[in-house]
């Protein structure tokens, strides 16, 4: 296993009336893209500004390479970088002088990383930074993030408004980055862009972790769903007998959706040639799909309770 | 200690509006200094002081012919009995006498008719009155019988009598001026009665009123403690010098008085008391303030228009307007703006520590006020410079002092609104508290000006003082470093008030949550 590089320990940073992030407990391991997912208000922000000291958690701290999050928060910057939520630049004429002042900042004399992104992005950055899109205020964000090859990257919702090329763009970029070596937290409300990127995935609702998802148990599950629909009763009710796992049953149609365990593919299909099928179609496991389970399993465990 | 590319930021962001606010100030002293070097600015205060001067004479004129009017009426109401007594005793001896007189010698031949009159008339005149009574016949008869006059001649006689009669029998410690008003005013009496044998109050008060109008002038002469006074205020010897000065005459001196005087006739004969007339009639400019009138002259006569103009007006008010503005929207921009806005993420998620920025921001603050008032400063000495041979009084020492002063009173306004701006998320807080406190100073500095004591006694609406006590600006005491006294103390509370605020507002920028 990895090492870690933020270890968040039991954090609560209470808003009152419900708001805030209550006993957060995960952590991000070294080279890994960690998704944080989670609707607006739900504390993505809130525990990604503690993260970066900028908010001081009420009870718990923040591990990052052995550096209090909050109190060595200069001292983390050195292998941080962060694209915040909002973003607003500061009273500059261009994005060039934003991304040379920035560069000052970090101390950074070399500037062919940057001047790459530039490219990449194909962004034109003599515009005022003030008076950007939104989309372009979010490359130009990425840009002055990454810029510095920082080990640990902290993105709040990077993609939002980015056009759907642009977010793919953006996208590879971030691959790369991880090919780097680099740990990167990306939140989002979006599962679709998340899944294909994270390596895991946390869902936080109402400032509590529901689950952490390991993509790759998503990706490659164990045992896939398969629906198969077929052209005559008899061979459905013949098929019903067969010793395969039958999750669902839809008499009227002629079909069944079973799940299939990975050694036994080739003995399923050996079987499925005996019948005469209308289709058959996997049904794909998402992220989607992993957390509205746990939340249904959650809620019935709720209602047991009670 | 400081950030190098936050403060390019800082300069880059404010710099126009510092140019701007720099410049326009700038000119402003530049122009006010160029023009008060022109305009001859204490022409101003002396015709000020002039109407002032001559309100305040005119009533003291008034008054004084009041005062007199009142001692000689009340001589004239004492005197009237006695001279309608003796007038009317003397009138019946005369008549006698003569008629005695010229019948001896007419009809009888009489070798002494004078002799045998005077016989004949004491012998029917009681014991005690014969002194008197022989001195009055000798006198008419000697007159009667040497000059041989006419009636009109033998009536002036008798009033000349009278009024020797009654000099005589006045005391003897009253002094000869007395005498000689009392013989003035007996005439004037006498020859209304002898006219219509009767003295009215009308008559009595139209003899008052010209006995002084006629000696007003000439009596403005006698030494007394108001007009010596005065004297010693403006540096004249004698009353006629300053009359003449402020362009009076006798004619007008005494019309004044004259006018004074038929007011004050008017009011009491329409049953107004005396001392309610008196002070309606004498009201000056200077007459409703309890403090010595040659206090109040003494104090216009220093007050110049160049200190309480540059001093006061623009190095506390106009002068400071735009700097305060300027501290309020960059205070919050360097600061509140940033967090308010989320552009400070960019600068905080780099490595630099929070009380780098704050310290970065105060440097910029005070050091972009340092060269505001370093350029503010040299333009006055230019403008001075290019006025000196003329009429303004301000030297460079003392405009280095103001300029000293200003800065450091901007410093201690910028203290507080730093404070705000690193204390509060928002720019509306920030904006709201440290501007609205501000120019809540700025606006009460305005406003008790008028109660100040740079303004002219004449001018202060005292009650206007309390606004002083409700600014920091107050502790900028121009006044003072123009005019001589200790100004040190308050420009280091001002200091201090600088340095709290600005230590305040970089701890609690170091400890609170930042919405990044």
């Amino acid at each position: 296993m990895n090492a870690v590089d933020i270890k968040i320990n039991h954090i609560t940073k209470d808003y009152g009336q419900n708001r805030g992030v209550f006993d957060l407990n995960f952590e991000l391991r070294r080279g890994e893209i960690f998704g944080f997912v989670g609707t607006n208000g739900s504390g993505k922000t809130t525990t990604i500004r503690q993260i970066m000291g900028f908010i001081k958690p009420n009870n718990g701290h923040i591990d990052i390479r052995g550096l209090d999050a909050y109190k060595d928060a200069t001292e983390t910057k050195k292998f941080i970088g962060y694209v915040p939520g909002e973003i607003s630049f500061p009273d500059l004429p261009t994005g060039i002088s934003f991304i040379k002042s920035q560069a000052e900042f970090l101390k950074l004399k070399d500037l062919s990383y940057a001047n790459e992104l530039i490219k990449i992005f194909q962004i034109d950055l003599r515009a005022n930074p003030r008076k950007m899109s939104k989309g372009m205020k979010q490359k130009t964000a990425v840009i002055a993030a990454l810029m510095n090859d920082a080990d640990i990257l902290l993105l709040d919702e990077p993609t939002t408004g980015l056009d759907p090329l642009m977010r793919k763009l953006f996208l590879e970029v971030l691959e790369k980055e991880k090919a780097k070596g680099k740990t990167i937290l990306i939140s989002s409300n979006i599962f679709e862009e998340i899944e294909a990127l994270c390596d895991r995935v946390a869902l936080i609702k109402d400032g509590k972790i529901i689950d952490i998802a390991v993509m790759e148990e998503i990706r490659n599950p164990i045992k896939r769903e398969y629906k198969i629909e077929f052209n005559n009763k008899d061979d459905f009710e013949k098929f019903k007998l067969e010793n395969i796992e039958i999750v669902r049953i839809k008499e009227e149609q002629n079909q069944v959706i079973v799940k299939i365990n990975k050694e036994e593919y080739n003995s399923f299909f050996k079987t499925l040639t005996k019948y005469n099928l209308k289709f058959i179609n996997e049904n794909k496991y998402n992220l989607e799909k992993y957390f509205k389970e746990k939340f249904n399993r959650l809620e019935r465990d709720g209602e047991n309770h009670d | 200690m400081i950030s190098v590319p936050l403060l390019k930021q800082s300069i880059k962001a404010n710099g126009v509006a510092w140019l701007l606010v720099t410049l326009a100030t700038s000119i402003m002293l530049g122009i006010l200094i160029f023009v008060l070097g022109n305009i001859q600015s204490n022409e101003i205060r002396d015709s000020l002081k002039d109407s002032f001067i001559k309100s305040e004479l005119e009533a003291q004129f008034k008054s004084g012919a009041i005062d007199g009017f009142v001692i000689v009426y009340d001589t004239i109401y004492q005197l009237y009995p006695e001279i309608k007594n003796t007038y009317d005793q003397v009138t019946n001896l005369s008549n006698v006498a003569v008629l005695t007189y010229d019948q001896l010698k007419n009809q009888f031949n009489h070798p002494n008719p004078k002799e045998g009159a005077i016989q004949i008339i004491l012998n029917n005149t009681p014991d005690e009155d014969k002194p008197l009574a022989t001195f009055i016949l000798t006198s008419v008869l000697t007159y009667y019988e040497t000059n041989n006059p006419t009636q009109n001649e033998l009536t002036q006689f008798i009033s000349k009598l009278v009024i020797d009669l009654i000099i005589n029998n006045m005391e003897e410690e009253v002094p000869e001026e007395t005498r000689a008003v009392v013989k003035s005013i007996s005439q004037q009496i006498i020859e209304i009665y002898s006219k219509n044998n009767e003295l009215t109050i009308e008559n009595m008060q139209t003899i008052a009123r010209l006995y002084i109008e006629n000696s007003f002038y000439d009596q403005l002469g006698t030494p007394n403690e108001q007009t010596d006074k005065m004297l010693e205020v403006f540096g004249y010897d004698t009353i006629y010098e300053l009359l003449e000065a402020f362009g009076y005459n006798k004619t007008t001196v005494n019309g004044i008085a004259s006018s004074g005087i038929i007011q004050y006739i008017s009011y009491i004969n329409n049953g107004m008391e005396h001392d309610l007339a008196k002070s309606e009639i004498t009201k000056s400019l200077f007459s409703q303030m309890p403090e010595d009138v040659a206090e109040s002259l003494t104090e216009l006569g220093d007050m110049n228009i160049d200190h309480l103009v540059v001093g006061t007006i623009f190095y506390k008010m106009a002068g400071l307007l735009l700097p305060i503005v300027y501290v309020i929207t960059t205070a919050n921009s360097l600061i509140a703006g940033q967090v308010d806005s989320g552009s400070l993420a960019f600068v905080l998620s780099t490595p630099t520590k929070r009380r780098k920025v704050t310290i970065t921001q105060m440097i910029y603050l005070i050091g972009s006020l340092i060269c505001m008032y370093i350029i503010i400063g040299v333009v006055s000495f230019i403008a001075t410079m290019l006025v000196k041979d003329k009429t303004f009084s301000i030297t460079y020492q003392d405009l280095l002092k103001l300029n000293v002063g200003a800065l450091i009173t901007v410093i201690a306004i910028s203290g507080i609104c730093f404070l705000a701006s690193a204390w509060f998320n928002r720019s509306k807080y920030s904006v709201g508290v440290g501007g609205g406190l501000s120019m809540f100073f700025l606006v009460s500095t305005i406003l008790g000006l008028f109660g100040s004591s740079t303004i002219p006694e004449a001018l202060r609406i005292k009650a206007m003082n309390f606004f002083n006590y409700t600014t920091i600006i107050t502790l900028f005491d121009s006044e003072k470093i123009l005019s001589g006294g200790t100004y040190i103390y308050g420009l280091l509370i001002l200091l201090g008030i600088a340095i709290i605020t600005y230590i305040i507002g970089i701890i609690r920028f170091d400890k609170k949550d930042l919405p990044l």
